[in-house]
């Protein structure tokens, strides 16, 4: 609001009281209370101040003040709203009348005196510096109920306490919404707060056309309500636009209300719940309301669209049918002493219980039909499919949308709003059964690539004999089945390094201790797993057979080779994380930037580095050449490449679904 | 049957099925009409008490609260027993829950006694009656499928996709896709 300062807006007003405000030749003035303005209401962007007219003192309007101080917003907005309003008044009884629209921009002196007003039809008005100010000269009249600071809601009207009350309002603000739909609009804040009484001529109305909308193929873009009074489908934007039913909606919330007590469904009071804007959530009846008009509000408010009334002639005319009909009577009882006796036993002699027959004309019909069809009557016995026969199922399970794993893939189409709990439990089970199947598999890959890269790099084949290298694949094997328990992960990890290391210095450093470091170090159970089948082959192999045929990998220094595919399986298990949508850990994410963004570059520049030393002859270290740094190191990076592809692909894919709602 | 939700009382009484829509009040009052008396699901056997019970929107979520008439009700096989204070506990419904008036504890369930259904999907409007006396096994055929009974108990709900089958011993109550053929 203009400086944020009631009291300088009312500085302002009363001075534009003497000099500005006229219609038509028709003075109007403030109504003041000891000097001060009379606040009739405050909103979050306007106050609504009382005022009279010179030639009927007595006949009072509502001045609805927007101030924007030195903003400048879309002023001929405001404009469009008003000439609305004013035409939908002109066209039906049950709109608030608006008398007149001024927009100004005032400029001040250090006292805060006005120096200059400037009207919106004036040129160049727009590009002018000033405070703006839009106001809305309107009739007053009162409101329906009020709200205490504690949002507990009070009815002003007695009327509206009983059925027939309400009735009569439904029709009135049924009629009002009638011309607004008819003219291609739609109200769009339909609640208690912008209906009003008219006492001077005994009628409610329709006001507060702030964000009316017109529609051009009868929908309208969307606009976000938090109130209990919006329609589900704008609440939780489920279609780009929305139409007519939309406003029924609230139309039916604001009859559900004044029938409950003024609690939203499923609330206790005038804060609305959650629970109303669940799919399945079955609204109940309005506390104090007939059958038949709890049918047609509950209709009013179904969660979609398609079930609600087409039309707000269609509620009209069901809601004028409740008074045309007479509620069918209580029905007659006989007066015989059986009916009126206490309970008497079920088990009795058909001789001393006499069961009656009744006599009673039933007012409400039977929901079934007596026909017994003759088809439905028994048929030869071989007409029985045995093999299709089991006991007591109690459902039957639908051949489509199953998969040949047995899972229901019908669920997969609906949108995310729409799932019951039990579904997205189900959904989540289904992905964590793929993921560990997937999981099983990269394992198996791993240990054999970690097999191999031992074999590759290792020159110690003998040493398997010495129970200290026993250790290191027991101690690789417990290290993963904890990380997988989730346990003692950091703790182990530590004692484990410590372990392999004192291995390389009592055995010598070979490829077998720095990779099981590296592999404790990265963390993920897969590769501990494959890393401790590896070495366990490894050392079989050492033991029993022969690797000589396998040399070839070694002289060849094929090593990097399975570095890079080591690094590719890395990579696919975090893809596989996100397309599953388990859970990433802070660890893996350091693990990636280590993996994928640091290692590639690392291993290039040093082999590059090396290359170049050993040119000159500088220096070398044939170990580390061993393993080709400079093509591991473009190895890793085209790994990197594709892994970053595949994530944009699970991306593209997500957002799909998303924009496919 | 499509998968609207809207909450239903079904009610068999002496051979009459009736079905009703319990969404469009709060509160309905179970029992035996009599001149004073006419509560909202009336039952006409005299083994139900004029007030025997009510069922109870709270909320969105409907309950059964019973008042301990004299024969009792019994809700889904278990008989309704009045706690320490006198008063039965509000029972929470569920789709498929059984309810049996005026039975007692052994549940018996016969022309003087009312059996009823809870269900929350929207129930069919028209149903079939067929005669099932004197067979010793039933097969309900629905979408394909068959589900065959032997013996069955008075009080067999059997559920297909599109169809619905009540057993009540003399008479199956058929609504939708759902056929019932009996054999000796």
């Amino acid at each position: 609001m203009f400086g944020a300062d009631r009291s300088e807006t009312e500085k302002v007003l009363l001075q534009l009281e003497d000099l500005f405000f006229t219609v038509n030749g028709e003075q109007f003035g403030f109504v003041k209370n000891n000097g001060h303005l009379c606040l009739l209401g405050t909103g979050a962007t306007s106050n609504v101040y009382e005022m009279y007219g010179a030639t009927a003192p007595d006949r009072h309007y509502a001045l609805k003040v927007i101030g924007f101080g030195d903003k400048d917003p879309d002023h001929s907005f405001v404009r469009r709203v008003f000439r609305v309003q004013h035409a939908l008044s002109e066209l039906s009884e049950n709109i608030v009348r608006v008398i007149a629209l001024w927009v100004i921009k005032l400029s001040f002196d250090e006292q805060g005196k006005i120096l200059r007003i400037v009207r919106d039809t004036e040129d160049g008005f727009d590009d002018l510096d000033g405070y703006l100010f839009e106001m809305i000269l309107m009739e007053k009249l009162e409101n329906i109920i009020s709200k205490d600071r504690y949002g507990n809601v009070e009815p002003l009207r007695k009327d509206l306490a009983d059925e027939a009350g309400v009735i009569r309002f439904a029709i009135e603000l049924g009629e009002a919404l009638l011309a607004v739909h008819r003219n291609n609009f739609l109200h769009r804040d339909i609640k208690l707060e912008n209906v009003f009484w008219d006492e001077q001529n005994g009628r409610y109305k329709l006001g507060d056309f702030g964000i009316v909308r017109a529609t051009d193929n009868g929908n309208a873009e969307t606009v976000v309500f938090t109130n209990g009074y919006g329609a589900p489908e704008i609440e939780k934007r489920l279609q780009d636009s929305y139409d007519i039913t939309a406003d029924i909606y609230s139309y039916g919330i604001t009859l559900y209300l004044l029938l409950n007590d003024f609690a939203f469904p499923g609330s206790d009071s005038y804060r609305p719940s959650i629970v109303q804007y669940e799919k399945d959530f079955v609204f109940p009846a309005p506390k104090n309301a007939s059958p038949k008009m709890a049918a047609i509000v509950r209709k009013m408010c179904s969660y979609r669209p398609c079930d609600r009334y087409r039309s707000v002639d269609e509620v009209l005319a069901q809601i004028r049918g409740l008074t045309d009909q007479d509620d069918s009577g209580s029905e007659a009882c006989p007066s015989g002493s059986v009916y009126d006796a206490e309970a008497e036993t079920y088990a009795g002699d058909p001789a001393t219980v006499t069961f009656r027959e009744t006599t009673v004309s039933e007012a409400d019909e039977g929901e079934e039909s007596d026909e017994v069809e003759e088809s439905d009557v028994w048929e030869e016995s071989d007409k029985v499919e045995e093999s299709d026969v089991w006991e007591e199922s109690d459902e039957y399970i639908s051949e489509e949308g199953v998969d040949y794993n047995g899972y229901d893939l019908s669920i997969w189409d609906k949108d995310e709003s729409e799932l019951t709990y039990e579904e997205k439990k189900y959904m989540a089970a289904i992905l964590k059964e793929e993921y560990n199947k997937r999981m099983v598999l990269e394992t198996v890959v791993a240990s054999l690539l970690f097999f191999l890269l031992f074999v590759s790099m290792s020159k110690s084949a003998d040493r398997a004999g010495s129970w200290m290298i026993w250790t290191l694949p027991a101690v690789m094997v417990t290290e993963c089945i904890l990380q997988k328990i989730g346990t003692f992960h950091i703790g182990f990890g530590m004692i484990s390094c410590a372990l392999y290391i004192w291995s390389a210095v009592t055995l010598g450093c070979d490829a077998l201790q720095v990779a099981m470091i590296c592999v404790t170090l990265v963390g993920l159970p897969v590769l501990s797993a494959g890393c401790a089948a590896g070495a366990g082959l490894w050392i079989a192999y050492a033991l029993f057979g022969n690797t000589g045929w396998l040399s070839f990998l070694n002289e060849y220094e094929t090593g990097f080779i399975f570095m890079i595919a080591l690094a590719g399986v890395f990579a696919d298990l975090i893809r596989q994380k996100i397309f599953y949508a388990v859970p990433i850990s802070r660890h893996d994410y350091a693990l990636t930037a280590v993996m994928l963004d640091i290692l590639p570059y690392t291993l290039f520049g040093a082999g590059l580095i090396l290359w170049i030393l050993g040119l000159f002859d500088i220096f070398s270290l044939p170990a580390v050449e061993s393993i080709h740094p400079v093509k591991t190191g473009i190895g890793i990076f085209i790994v990197k490449i594709l892994f970053n592809w595949q994530i944009g692909k699970i991306k593209e894919l997500l957002t799909e679904e998303i924009n496919h709602k | 049957m499509n998968d609207k939700k809207a909450n239903n009382l079904i009610v068999i009484e002496n051979g009459q099925l009736k079905v009703y829509p319990l969404d469009d009040k709060v509160e309905w009052e179970v029992g035996r009409s009599s001149p004073n008396n006419v509560p909202d699901i009336r039952f006409h056997s005299v083994t139900v008490s004029r007030k025997h019970g009510k069922f109870q929107n709270m909320d969105g979520m409907w309950f059964y609260i019973d008042y301990n008439g004299k024969n009792g009700t019994v809700y889904n096989h278990r008989h309704l027993e009045k706690g320490l204070r006198g008063n039965v506990k509000p029972v929470p419904l569920g789709d498929g829950d059984v309810f049996v008036f005026g039975g007692g504890r052994e549940e018996v369930i016969n022309h003087k006694t009312v059996w009823c259904m809870f269900c929350e999907k929207e129930v069919e409007e028209n149903w079939r009656v067929n005669d099932s006396k004197g067979f010793s096994k039933l097969s309900f055929v629905s979408g394909g499928k068959t589900n065959v009974f032997t013996g069955p108990e008075k009080g067999t709900v059997v559920k297909g996709e599109n169809g619905i089958a009540i057993y009540m011993g003399d008479l199956t109550y058929v609504s939708g896709d759902m056929q019932v053929i009996g054999e000796n």
